[in-house]
């Protein structure tokens, strides 16, 4: 096991039973307040929805247009951060509540919730930032890690990083299967399993055109134009967020990637260790904390994804303290740093690496 | 052809209201409707629910709690039971109770009464029977149940209880009783034999007195100086021929089992109706390394008692998984029935219908899961 730190392996040990006394006391601390905050949350998002869609079939009225879809969007903003993200990861799953399953949930995207279960929940969050193995590190659109390999067409990437934004919520939904290599091969090579979530992805994503492209618009007559336009925006602007967000939490510069072999073996030390290596935190009002699902937090939702998302900042301070304590790294900063960490890592990454290849930033 | 117009009408209606639930599905997807109406009418939508308005103690750890239910419960059957559902500490335990109250209750309409006896280590029955419950507001099933009278009264009716098992035999009673006082007969002879702690602890028991046309017979285990017992002789003793009476028994495991076989000896099971009332951890015992898991849906039953991920792929099923380690939650799972304990927090878990991580949860009890 390679070990990513200068903790000798007694420390790392240490390291790893403190976070896990952390995360056992936030699993114990789950309970009526986390409920009833996720209820009230969703009671709002869905209100928020209700009247948005209301204000757009009005939009002739002046203003009503923008208020309705500044509504959708926080609508959609709330249900895919706040919402989905965090039920599916079945962080209010101890009450038994069969609406905060996480093996039923259906979140507001283009991406079916199974698939995003496997690559993000499993995939993501047990190998993250492993080369090759977490397909985040990049969506596979994106060089984010030095040891991605360099080609010429990785030179626009800042350009690709910007339109993946837009699309976010169908990047989402592609990165599950390798798309170049998909469409490249001949129907009957493809890989069934592949095929399968093609077609699950085409359903899912034909459901959420006809709702939001299609019979909304139609429903609203003369003004369909208006309520098609709210419906687009409201969708760009998820996207673009929840784009920013996620680039916030894995790609500013200090967040750390990892080789495959850092994998053998591991414990639980290393484990924790890695999670807080590769994830980075942004600083901010608490509306913004509730608009990035608590993913403001990314460092405490990667150690404990499955503790209500909201209790993440209060957890931080004793992250922080555990980190000082170890003289490990705590990487976090305002959004419009980190933002701009990460874009200037896709910048730098769409450059052939020097000829001496860059080592991983030694702690 | 006159009677077929009306059932294509019927035909038509519902077919329309299929496909305006449909396309409503389409509006709201990935939603269902009703979780926007009940966004904005949470009182008309969503599950039944009812409110504690008053508790009345019996003795220790035994009360009746008076609901209201909401404008949308369906009046019982007497004999039948509900689902309530609470939240406790933001968990919700869901536990049946036989509805206790006759269906047309003194105290008006949409009211029930369910009489409940607290287990001593349980975590839902000490907090119902508590005062602090009133004014708590739970969920409730619509009433179920098939132990109900007959549509036909028999001439002659024999109901046996134990302790709280009268709880669905005292509906039947007071509303055969409503009966009595009604029309002045209630309709059919019937016979009580109750078997009770102690005269203190037997339920009802004035109440029950005071109902003219019942032979009460209530056998407590402090006048009797040992715990009682029943066989087909001394079920005789009260009804010579009770083969031949529709018969009703609701009570602890043991006394149902000696119901059952006096019946049977007199070759008349067909006459006896039954009701149990069932914990998670009724047979296999508690703790670790006891009890049996059973696959639903694949019918395999083992007695094998390391993570339930591990008996399943054991046993050739492919349930999906992940981390292995907790963390991702690819591996949840309905758990249909039984106890288990959560080896991330060594929480037990006795509620019927909730998702388990198998990659961290071990069987104490007999398990029933959803593979």
């Amino acid at each position: 096991m390679k070990n990513n730190c200068q903790l000798n392996a007694a420390q790392l040990e240490a390291f790893g039973d403190e976070m896990y006394a952390i995360h056992q006391r936030a699993r114990a601390a789950r309970g009526a307040e986390d409920l009833a905050y996720i209820r009230g949350v969703m009671r709002t998002q869905l209100r928020c929805e209700i009247a948005g869609r209301a204000l757009l079939f009005a939009s002739f009225v002046p203003g009503a247009w923008l208020a309705g879809t500044s509504l959708l969007s926080l609508s959609k903003i709330l249900e895919n951060m706040e919402i989905g993200h965090n039920v599916m990861h079945g962080q209010y799953e101890f009450s038994g509540d069969p609406a905060l399953s996480s093996r039923t949930y259906e979140w507001d995207s283009t991406c079916p919730s199974d698939q995003w279960r496997h690559s993000h929940n499993y995939l993501h969050h047990t190998f993250t930032n492993v080369s090759g193995v977490d397909h985040d590190l990049g969506y596979r659109v994106l060089r984010v890690d030095d040891k991605q390999p360099w080609r010429w067409h990785r030179v626009p990437q800042l350009a690709y990083a910007a339109g993946l934004a837009a699309v976010f919520q169908w990047g989402i939904a592609g990165h599950n299967v390798d798309m170049p290599k998909y469409l490249t091969t001949p129907s009957a090579e493809r890989d069934p399993e592949d095929v399968r979530r093609v077609r699950e992805m085409k359903a899912k994503s034909w459901r959420q055109v006809r709702k939001d492209y299609l019979l909304f618009p139609l429903l609203a007559g003369p003004n369909a134009l208006a309520v098609l336009a709210g419906n687009v925006v409201a969708n760009l602007a998820r996207n673009l967020w929840s784009a920013a967000v996620i680039y916030c939490g894995h790609f500013p510069e200090q967040a750390q990637t990892f080789a495959p072999e850092t994998l053998e073996g591991e414990g639980r030390g290393h484990f924790y260790l890695r999670q807080l290596l590769g994830s980075a935190n942004f600083e901010g009002p608490r509306w913004l904390h509730v608009l990035s699902g608590h993913l403001s937090h990314q460092i405490e939702h990667h150690l404990f994804p499955d503790v209500p998302a909201w209790r993440y900042p209060a957890l931080s301070k004793e992250v922080r303290a555990v980190c000082e304590k170890y003289r490990l790294p705590y990487n976090t900063g305002t959004l419009s740093s980190q933002l701009s960490s990460a874009l200037r890592r896709i910048a730098r990454l769409s450059l052939p690496p020097a000829a001496e290849p860059a080592l991983a930033p030694a702690l | 052809m006159d009677t077929l117009q009306p059932v294509m009408a019927d035909q038509f209606v519902e077919s329309l209201r299929t496909a305006l639930d449909r396309a409503l599905g389409w509006l709201t997807y990935p939603r269902k409707p009703e979780e926007y109406f009940a966004a904005l009418a949470p009182r008309h939508f969503g599950p039944l629910r009812a409110e504690i308005i008053a508790l009345e103690p019996h003795f220790d750890g035994c009360a009746t709690l008076v609901l209201r239910t909401d404008k949308r419960f369906v009046a019982h059957k007497p004999g039948q039971f509900v689902a309530l559902t609470l939240e406790i500490d933001g968990v919700r335990r869901t536990r049946c109770f036989s509805i206790s109250s006759a269906p047309r209750s003194a105290r008006g309409p949409r009211v029930i009464e369910l009489t409940i006896k607290s287990t001593a280590r349980g975590t839902v029955t000490p907090r119902l029977v508590h005062p602090s419950i009133v004014g708590t507001t739970v969920e409730l099933s619509p009433p179920r149940g098939s132990f109900v009278l007959d549509d036909e009264l028999p001439p002659r009716l024999l109901f046996i209880t134990g302790g709280s098992g009268i709880t669905p035999v005292i509906s039947m009673l007071r509303a055969l009783d409503q009966k009595a006082i009604r029309e002045g007969a209630p309709g059919a002879k019937g016979t009580l034999l109750h078997f009770a702690k102690s005269e203190r602890e037997a339920l009802f028991l004035d109440e029950l007195k005071q109902m003219p046309w019942l032979d009460l017979h209530l056998v407590t285990e402090e006048a009797l100086g040992r715990m009682p017992s029943l066989d087909e002789a001394s079920l005789a003793a009260v009804v010579s021929d009770f083969e031949d009476t529709r018969a009703y028994a609701c009570g602890p495991a043991p006394l149902l089992k000696a119901v059952e076989a006096a019946f049977a000896a007199r070759g008349a099971p067909g006459a006896l109706t039954i009701e149990r009332f069932q914990s998670a951890f009724d047979s296999g015992g508690e703790g670790e390394g006891k009890g049996t898991v059973h696959f639903a849906r694949s019918n395999k039953t083992v007695n094998d008692h390391r993570t339930l991920l591990v008996v399943a792929e054991e046993q050739g099923l492919e349930p999906k998984s992940g981390c292995r380690m907790g963390i991702c939650g690819t591996c949840h799972c309905k758990k249909l029935s039984g106890a288990t304990r959560d080896l991330r927090t060594g929480e037990v878990s006795t509620e019927a219908n909730v998702d388990i991580a198998l990659c961290s949860t071990v069987a104490i009890g007999d398990v029933s899961i959803d593979l």
